[in-house]
């Protein structure tokens, strides 16, 4: 379990950093990294815009409201992209998600 | 460079979502269309004004993803001049496109049919023509 929770942790961290290099992304989010879940907005997109190009790029990400439609609301959010990470997940897929981030943009926006 | 996801997403359809047709309240409204899918958020008020029986003018107002706004703002633009019957012609046309079935139609219906290739995007597409239907079928004329 030990080694679980340091991987979840080291993941969710490697992908906050390398999100964090995306221009015009937003975090949804940045408390203690042990869910293993990043949520994110990128300007200029909708989030279920975003997910389909990611899902076009193999990319497995949810959009929406993830059943939290008060609390959207009172974000005044239409909704998060969400990215969540497992013990089967490597580092090489967040760089993946980077690059369809960046493709997306440049699709989208 | 071209996959599923640049069919849907063509540049009619963003530059459509980006600068939508008519995007703001219209004055002295005849009547609300109400399009809102609960599943995803989406949600647009249509705004019609009527004269001598046709839709003279329209407007809307919401938010949704692109290929709603895309798909609301073409329907509101096409709407504008038609009685009821040529607005159910319309809706015929559009839902003609989004089958496939029209490999004529203009260049936005195209854009807008590959959202069926998607999983759960088709009904983007379809949400403010499934409200026009509703409306539509409701009535047997528009207003003199």
């Amino acid at each position: 379990m030990v080694n679980i929770q340091q991987h979840t942790e080291a993941m969710t961290n490697y992908a906050r950093e390398q999100l964090q290099q995306v221009p015009g992304i937003r975090f949804i989010g940045t408390g203690h990294p042990t869910s293993g879940i990043v949520s994110f907005l990128l300007n200029g997109t909708h989030p279920h815009d975003l997910a389909t190009v990611l899902n076009e790029k193999q990319i497995a990400v949810r959009a929406g409201h993830h059943c939290t439609q008060p609390l959207m609301h009172r974000l005044g959010i239409p909704g998060t992209v969400r990215a969540s990470f497992g013990v089967y997940n490597t580092f090489s897929e967040i760089d993946r998600l980077v690059q369809g981030l960046q493709y997306a943009q440049s699709i989208l926006t | 460079m071209s996959d599923r996801a640049t069919e849907l997403y063509q540049q009619i359809l963003l530059e459509t979502a980006r600068s939508p047709y008519h995007f703001h309240q219209l004055e002295a409204v005849d009547h609300q269309l109400e399009a809102y899918n609960p599943y995803c958020g989406d949600q647009y008020q249509i705004f019609l004004r009527f004269q001598a029986g046709r839709i003279e003018a329209g407007s809307f107002l919401g938010y949704g993803c692109a290929v709603s706004k895309a798909s609301t703002s073409a329907l509101v633009q096409r709407l504008e001049g038609l009685s009821r019957a040529e607005a159910l012609e319309l809706l015929a046309k559009f839902r003609k496109a989004m089958q496939g079935e029209s490999p004529d139609s203009e260049e936005l219906f195209q854009a807008l049919s590959a959202a069926k290739r998607f999983p759960g995007r088709e009904s983007c597409a379809s949400l403010s023509w499934d409200a026009l239907e509703e409306w539509l079928t409701s009535i047997d004329s528009l207003p003199e």
